[in-house]
């Protein structure tokens, strides 16, 4: 099977290890992994920030970008959200972009829900000796429903014991532009997500989510709390080296 | 009242430096929400229920004019009296009016939003009238001089030693602070006004076209005292609250306690019809009903905005929204706060004054999931964001440069090549600026993210790494 | 001024909404013809009592007739009850309350007497109304204001008795529909006022801590009759 990589922009150039990960788990899962030219962003940011005629403009880009692929899988719940949920909203009075947007929209995937549901791979021959704890996401998990998948996954990475915390449905506050435009609130939030994670006493922070990782692995690392923050694609992909 | 919403990053910081605030604030988000989700889980339906709730809000709004003319004729038939005010002036002047006719000169509030968001209380107190707000939250912060904090419980930002000190200073009674010693001194002290109020002034939770009645939820009383012993009462009641039918207020009822206190029934729930009925010996004599419309129908010209008007002020998602619970409801600056004051703020009050309020949140959802009527909470709030930044109407006031550097960074989002460009650029800045991963110099907008948080510098993009990678997959190599 | 506000916020509506049909069927129950769905008397007192002590009220369940004095005494002397106000009603006077209310040296005040009325209750001791039904799912009482029945019998004096009947009870709020539906044909509209009474007046609004008897009562004693101690004559 043919899928094609959708690396977010913060991917692509502060995190490109996470999609390299992506891109080895998906292989391992028995795929084919192409890598569409031209590809930029999924124009979130356009979109939150209320320029929605921007964010048009990016989400034409984008949708041009994929129009052969088949399927397309990316490392982020928020960029999969954005194309499947907002696309069709932005394009409601362009019904033929809306209708590629909704089409793409069926054809596009988080990575855990494409291994679980689409491609029904659970064991990817990870190994890793650790504690650790999952990140739901808001955008992971309220946003596209997606919780039980990446336990799914960690259960089955050898030798790695899976842990929660408290209160793993509180957002870690991030928030995009929030975070910036209002960084001591934000700083406050991720501060108790940090406490919790903490209390766990997890070796290893995980999430499927670029952005709370950002947010949190930025917090730990600062503070120096040697917890290290890794997207999923990396523990998956993880032999235990 | 005031706007002071542009004073949001502000007050934030202040909260987040205040200890009692925020033991306070985490409180009630465990308390309330815990309580919400239980009574919801113990219904047979709750989705089917709140689905219910969102249908009755729309079809309500969907046929308001048929609605409020019903309610109208069925109010003046129990013999009450309509007035209608299109600005929060016209509402308070039609309540001074009132009083001034018929010499009114104490007034007992039962706990309204509506009443704040006009600013009742100045008109009336300018006039010479003693207003008494009875909640014991609202009678707190009256005594306090600050406005709500919290849909449900205004004055949960207060300790009680908070309370014990302003009841000392205020009240001249001697300091105490257990909770029932305070609660009794408002119930002594307030019991006194109850019994020589000339007048009540009340909200409504729903008003019911059917039969022309208004519907009040509360847990201390003060609410029936309001509209029971003093002769008039007057309701201030905002358009969109009128519902068909009784049916309709079933579903409410079973909704609304539910969401904002977790409780089955608030203690008491009244439904008034009128004026006392010849033969009755309590009751007011007068019953004045005041619609309100303050902007509201503007918001209903908006389809996409006009589910912003379906809330029935539950206060739950103020409960689970993780900003809410760090900032509290003044950083809001205005009467409405958390994510619902977040949207209808800027909807009601000058757009540019309120402008900050859309964007101080991290679109987490929580909120959309326990709103009882099923708002699209997080899809309001970027639309108001894009009605305050693209919406020539709206007159927002977002500054020109932050509005262009968003549209030139699209633009270069959709020019492959020189998006490659500038992002390769950057990273030859950046080796200049870091050094063993710390920078030396941070771009102002990420220097307050920086403070606590490492910021990464751009890498070698996988674009650049992607072919060798590529070669590596094709020949089996999957391993890390 | 009023008159062209209305217009002014009719019009603003209308033109809001693209001025939709009025629809009288809006208006309709979904339901119109239901009967009052009240739950058997022989079922057992249990599960409304559970509620009713969750929320701290005081539940006596009277099963004979005669036991009703000894239980109205009992709570007249717990709360040393000098003056109360009782409703005038035909359950309340088949059990010969103002009777039972006298022989315990009680002041009964006037509920029909308009004047001074405030006055006087802000002195009672204790109300004792007949609710209309209860609520079992969650306690609720439901009680209505008419002559007779003064509203401040169930708010004003710090001690409430609702006395009920075992024929009295209903499900869920959604069952009061079909019963206000029967007073709006029967009396042409709704009384002058409804309250549901769910446990004694509270307040949580210091530091979350529970408190009863902010405003209303802080005591609220529900009298119970099962079918063998409702009066004949009711």
């Amino acid at each position: 099977m043919k899928v094609a990589l959708f690396v977010p922009c913060m991917v692509q150039d502060f995190h490109p290890q996470v999609a390299e990960a992506t891109a080895r788990v998906l292989a391992r899962a028995g795929m084919s992994v192409q890598y569409p030219k031209g590809q930029t962003c999924c124009g979130q940011l356009q979109y939150k920030s209320g320029n929605w005629k921007s964010a048009r403009a990016v989400a034409r880009h984008f949708l041009q970008v994929f129009q052969g692929c088949e399927t397309v899988v990316a490392p982020s719940g928020s960029c999969v959200n954005m194309v499947r949920k907002y696309y069709p909203e932005l394009f409601r009075d362009e019904p033929l972009w809306r209708d590629r947007a909704v089409d793409l929209g069926k054809r596009l995937f988080e990575l855990t829900e494409f291994l679980v549901r689409v491609a029904q791979v659970e064991e990817l021959g990870a190994r890793w000796e650790t504690k650790a704890v999952y990140h739901d996401s808001c955008q992971v998990y309220r946003a596209l429903g997606i919780h039980r998948e990446p336990r799914l996954l960690l259960s089955r990475v050898q030798g790695l014991e899976l842990v929660e915390m408290e209160q793993a449905d509180v957002c870690c506050g991030f928030g995009g532009s929030f975070s910036l435009q209002f960084p001591a609130v934000s700083e406050a939030m991720v501060a108790e997500k940090v406490s919790h994670i903490l209390a766990t006493g997890a070796q290893l922070l995980v999430s499927a989510e670029i952005s709370c990782l950002m947010n949190i692995g930025g917090y730990l690392r600062k503070q120096g709390h040697g917890v290290e923050a890794l997207h999923i694609a990396q523990v998956l992909a993880h032999r235990g080296e | 009242m005031q706007v002071r919403c542009l004073e949001f990053s502000k007050r934030a910081q202040e909260a987040l430096l205040d200890e009692r605030l925020q033991r306070n604030l985490q409180r009630i988000g465990v308390r309330f929400k815990l309580g919400r989700d239980m009574a919801f889980a113990a219904l047979e339906d709750p989705e089917g229920l709140r689905d219910l709730g969102r249908a009755i809000k729309e079809k309500s709004l969907a046929n308001l004019p048929f609605l409020l003319e019903t309610l109208e004729a069925k109010v003046k038939e129990a013999g009450g009296v309509v007035h209608w005010a299109r600005t929060a002036q016209e509402a308070c002047s039609i309540v001074g009016d009132l009083a001034r006719d018929r010499g009114v000169r104490t007034v007992v509030k039962g706990k309204s939003m509506v009443t704040e968001e006009i600013g009742l209380n100045q008109t009336l107190q300018a006039q010479g009238i003693e207003v008494w707000e009875t909640d014991l939250g609202e009678f707190i912060i009256q005594l306090a001089g600050e406005p709500p904090s919290h849909i449900i419980g205004p004055a949960v930002h207060k300790s009680k030693d908070q309370i014990a000190e302003l009841f000392a200073e205020k009240l001249g009674v001697a300091r105490v602070e257990a909770p029932e010693e305070l609660t009794r001194i408002a119930r002594e002290t307030l019991r006194e006004k109850f019994v020589g109020a000339d007048m009540g002034i009340t909200g409504a939770n729903a008003a019911v076209a059917e039969t022309g009645s208004i519907v009040l939820l509360e847990n201390e009383g003060n609410i029936r005292l309001s509209v029971t012993l003093p002769r008039i009462h007057v309701a201030v009641v905002g358009i969109e609250k009128v519902i068909p039918t009784l049916d309709d207020l079933a579903v409410i009822l079973a909704l609304l306690p539910r969401s904002a206190t977790g409780q089955k029934l608030s203690s008491y729930t009244s439904i008034i019809t009128g004026p006392r009925r010849p033969g009755e010996v309590d009751g007011p004599q007068e019953f004045h009903l005041i619609l309100l419309d303050n902007g509201r129908s503007r918001i209903l010209a908006d389809p996409d905005r006009r589910q912003s008007l379906y809330c029935l002020r539950c206060g739950s998602c103020l409960n689970v929204c993780p900003v809410y619970r760090k900032v509290g409801g003044h950083s809001y600056g205005w009467v409405y706060s958390g994510p619902i004051g977040a949207v209808i703020t800027p909807q009601l009050v000058p757009p540019r004054l309120a402008r900050d309020l859309p964007f101080a949140s991290t679109l987490c959802g929580a909120c959309a999931e326990v709103c009882p009527v099923k708002i699209e909470l997080p899809k309001l709030l970027l639309i108001m964001r894009q009605r305050l930044t693209e919406d020539p109407n709206f007159d927002g006031g977002i500054p020109l440069m932050v509005r262009l550097a968003a549209r030139f960074h699209g633009w270069l989002l959709t020019h492959y090549s020189l998006y490659r460009l500038a992002m390769e650029g950057a990273r030859a800045a950046s080796k200049f600026l870091v050094h063993d991963g710390r920078w030396a110099w941070l771009p102002p907008a990420l220097s307050g993210w920086a403070r606590k948080r490492h910021v990464p510098a751009p890498t070698r993009s996988f674009s650049r790494t992607w072919p060798s990678l590529k070669r590596k997959l094709a020949q089996g190599g999957t391993g890390s | 001024m009023s008159i062209s506000s209305r217009d002014k916020i009719l019009s603003a509506v209308e033109l809001a909404l693209g001025f939709p049909p009025r629809d009288p069927s809006l208006l309709e129950s979904r339901a119109p013809t239901q009967e009052v769905p009240w739950i058997p008397a022989e079922e057992p007192w249990e599960p409304l009592k559970k509620e009713l002590e969750a929320l701290s009220a005081v539940f006596h369940e009277v099963e004979r007739l005669e036991e009703f004095p000894g239980v109205l005494g009992a709570i007249l002397r717990e709360h040393e009850v000098r003056r109360a106000l009782f409703w005038e009603h035909p359950l309340l006077e088949a059990l010969e309350v103002r009777g039972l209310l006298g022989a315990e040296a009680v002041e009964v005040l006037d509920p029909r007497k308009a004047e001074g009325f405030v006055g006087q209750v802000a002195r009672a001791d204790l109300g004792i109304t007949a609710a209309e039904c209860a609520i079992v799912e969650s306690g609720a009482l439901m009680v209505r204001a008419s002559q007779g029945w003064p509203r401040a019998a169930s708010l004003l004096p710090p001690v409430h008795v609702a006395i009920l009947t075992a024929r009295q009870r209903l499900r869920t709020v959604g069952d009061l529909v079909p019963l206000w539906r029967q007073w709006l044909s029967t009396e042409g509209q709704l009384p002058s006022g409804i309250h549901l009474i769910t446990g004694p007046s509270r307040t949580a609004d210091i530091e979350l801590t529970l408190v009863l008897g902010a405003h209303g009562p802080k005591v609220l004693h529900v009298v119970a009759l099962d079918p063998g101690a409702i009066p004949e004559s009711t």
